[in-house]
């Protein structure tokens, strides 16, 4: 039996340590140790395991996050600290990093896209210590490079890029007899000939984040713009953007029917796998999802380069990047991470787990042998060189964050859809665009 | 004898002494029901104070200034500068008249079916409790996923609206009809209000079925022995008796349905051409797109005042007599 250090109490008996004393002694001895763990500014010995967080957006392929959150691990492994990885679904990302930012806590890197980089950019570590060395081993293609390096540094590390490729049913455009197209023109008379065959093409004329992306490469290829190179100065009221419009109003009325005025993102999606559809723009999640399903589309479905018009072949994208908040308590560690991810023998086999669906931000990594294997998916890096992010030729600033979550572009087109005059239409885009230039701080 | 010279059995009886008569003060003292009834509301008050209040004076003060998301500290205080940039903002305009047209056409259709199916629950029914019980479902699911199930059912492609009205549009010879439920600006106002009726009914049905089951059976038979009608019965004796209930429910749904984020939000996203805007879906384009918190906000809060005059006069009306 232990012994104990029994006290004399006053009336005379004896008794093991009073409460009182036992509570005043353990509260001195906390207390003295608190003092000392704030005195020396550090956490207690229990709780110096650091844990690198990251979040993105649950991925299309989900053998991706997988692979991320081992990639991860191993780090972690090397490390020696803990390391999680949270995936949550797109549509909540935004008001997450709204949340994070403004309590200035939260996950260690975040996943960033497009003008999230800029809206974010004052609190964003920059990150060039870390990516000018990569840059110069294994080079970034430009998209993410205009997209992430903001007032001249790299602001948020570049992860991967979407293509956005034609998906045509390739069966109907047999039957229908015509060539697939290599241009806006092309498609607009194929597409007569398809929709009269009961097979119509669409893309959204809605409140959808890809209608806007898909628009705007439209706008492009006829040689307009919604921004400047300025990035400031708005262009979209322009002889370009009325031959465009013209343009998307005749593809609607000759080739589409009017469900692309109700569609949100996935609304293309069903269409194409419902297998009504013939064509439509979109990343490979279609096809891809066919496959897993093992849906008859999977068949059907091929990919084509990105459509040119009278200025040339744009295409859209989103970036999506890696950014460190500046109140992150692990930096250095993040910045750690960055150097592991990038390394040979890991971004790759990310890639290669993500099946396809994640473009390399990366020379180095484009040449994946997961483009390679399915024919169906070989022709995804060639479109690099076309592709630019929102507001091109300016940078995916906060006005074009706001253009784009006022759905100007999509709302146009639908404005003369529904009976308005194109030139009242374009100003009516070009006020509002003036007005978010005007406002937005 | 002085207080320390004494004993420690004489403390301790002091102690007990004490430590009764502080029970027995702190007995009277809660029977006293100004302050007992002070201290059982103080945990709902600080629940609401912790989880209502305090956001609400956070978007209070936001709504005066240019606060960006994540850059608190260069927030400059712009008096009603967000209020007056909305009033010029054509979005904002056309949101405006979207939320007074959802607001009123879903309170209205709400009220009137509300009243309908109480009625008929208040009947003497087979599996009254069994009815009852799916009367609430839509209720009690979370409206995310009601709406879901509702961007089904309008699916340009896959819609068993549109399908099921075809069968009969065929059977009488004409050629089936392609509707547009979420792409036409009528149409998609129309889409989103019925969806917002059908989660909304159960509240005013139930509601209003308690206060039906509150009416004494006496005025009835009294009303009887005078020789009344089913009509005069409903509007001289259900009607006026149900008028605090009905008002009491009308000021919430009317609440509710202005601060309707997720039908919108799931169903059009603001779209077509904002046609179905309401507040709280611009709200959250400003606040979390653009991350411009001020604006946001603003949006936020433009309806507070009208909605205070709103509740005064409905109060006001459950509380008068005839």
């Amino acid at each position: 039996m232990a012994t104990t250090k029994r006290s004399k109490l006053p009336h005379g008996s004896t008794r093991a340590i009073s409460r009182r004393r036992f509570l005043s002694t353990t509260a001195v001895a906390t207390g003295a140790a608190g003092m000392g763990w704030l005195a020396e500014r550090k956490p207690p010995a229990y709780a110096q395991v650091r844990e690198l967080t990251a979040l993105a957006l649950s991925l299309f392929a989900p053998p991706g996050d997988a692979r991320f959150g081992e990639l991860m691990q191993e780090f972690a492994k090397q490390a020696g600290c803990k390391a999680r990885f949270d995936t949550i679904a797109v549509i909540q990302v935004p008001p997450k990093l709204a949340a994070e930012a403004e309590q200035q806590a939260g996950h260690d890197l975040v996943d960033v896209w497009e003008a999230y980089g800029y809206l974010h950019r004052e609190n964003l570590e920059p990150l060039d210590d870390v990516l000018e060395p990569i840059n110069s081993k294994y080079k970034f293609f430009t998209g993410p490079k205009e997209c992430f390096q903001i007032d001249g540094r790299w602001k948020v590390a570049p992860w991967y890029w979407l293509a956005f490729p034609q998906n045509v049913w390739e069966k109907h455009w047999k039957d229908a007899k015509v060539e697939f197209p290599k241009t806006w023109a092309d498609l607009h008379a194929a597409g007569k000939v398809l929709k009269k065959n009961g097979h119509p093409i669409g893309i959204q004329i809605s409140h959808s984040t890809d209608g806007t992306a898909f628009w705007q490469a439209c706008l492009w290829c006829y040689g307009g713009k919604v921004f400047e190179a300025d990035s400031k100065t708005v262009a979209i009221k322009s002889a370009k953007t009325r031959e465009m419009l013209d343009f998307a109003v005749a593809l609607y009325n000759d080739c589409m029917t009017p469900e692309v005025l109700s569609w949100d993102d996935a609304g293309n999606n069903r269409f194409i796998l419902s297998g009504k559809g013939s064509w439509t723009i979109n990343p490979p999640s279609i096809y891809l999802a066919a496959v897993r399903d093992k849906l008859p589309a999977a068949k059907e479905l091929n990919h084509l380069p990105g459509l040119a018009g009278p200025a040339g072949r744009h295409n859209t994208t989103y970036n999506h990047g890696l950014g460190l908040w500046k109140f992150s308590k692990n930096k250095d560690l993040a910045k750690e991470f960055l150097k592991f991810l990038y390394s040979e023998g890991k971004f790759d086999s990310w890639i290669t787990a993500a099946g396809g669906f994640c473009m390399s931000p990366l020379e180095k990594y484009a040449d994946n042998d997961v483009w390679k294997k399915d024919p169906k998916l070989a022709m995804l890096p060639s479109e690099g060189p076309y592709v630019h992010s929102s507001g091109w030729p300016g940078k995916p600033t906060q006005y074009v964050a706001a253009f784009d979550a006022q759905f100007v572009l999509p709302d146009m087109i639908a404005k003369v859809i529904a009976g308005e005059k194109p030139e009242k239409a374009i100003e009516w885009a070009e006020a509002t665009t003036l007005k978010i230039v005007k406002e937005t701080k | 004898m002085a207080p320390g010279d004494s004993s420690p059995v004489q403390s301790e009886a002091l102690a007990a002494t004490l430590r009764v008569r502080y029970t027995r003060r702190l007995a009277d003292y809660l029977q006293q029901e100004h302050i007992l009834g002070y201290l059982l509301l103080l945990p709902a008050f600080l629940w609401l104070a912790a989880l209502v209040a305090y956001p609400f004076g956070m978007a209070l003060s936001y709504c005066l200034t240019d606060i960006v998301v994540g850059r608190k500290q260069a927030a400059k205080f712009i008096g009603l500068g967000n209020f007056i940039s909305l009033l010029n903002n054509e979005i904002f305009i056309q949101t405006v008249k979207n939320s007074f047209t959802f607001t009123v056409s879903a309170v209205t259709l709400k009220a009137v079916f509300g009243l309908l199916l109480a009625l008929l629950l208040n009947k003497d029914l087979k599996f009254k409790r069994l009815i009852r019980g799916c009367v609430l479902l839509p209720w009690v699911m979370p409206v995310a996923l009601s709406a879901l199930g509702w961007k089904w059912m309008y699916d340009s492609l896959y819609s068993v609206i549109t399908w099921t009205l075809n069968r009969f549009v065929l059977l009488v010879g004409m050629p089936a009809l392609e509707i547009n439920w979420l792409g036409q600006a009528k149409l998609a106002m129309a889409s989103v209000i019925v969806v917002n009726t059908w989660i909304g009914l159960p509240f005013f049905a139930i509601t209003l079925l308690a206060g039906l089951q509150a009416i004494p059976g006496e005025l009835y038979e009294a009303a009887e022995v005078d020789g009344a009608t089913p009509w005069h019965k409903f509007f001289h004796v259900t009607l006026p008796m149900l008028r605090p209930v009905l008002a009491v429910v009308i000021l919430f749904s009317t609440i509710f349905t202005f601060a309707d984020f997720n039908t919108v939000y799931v169903l059009t996203q603001g779209g077509p051409m904002n046609y179905t805007h309401l507040f709280a879906t611009l709200a959250n384009m400003f606040a979390f797109q653009t991350l411009d918190l001020g604006r946001g906000a603003a949006v936020s809060l433009f309806m507070f005042p009208l909605l205070m005059v709103l509740v005064f006069f409905i109060l006001r009306l459950a509380r008068r007599e005839y």
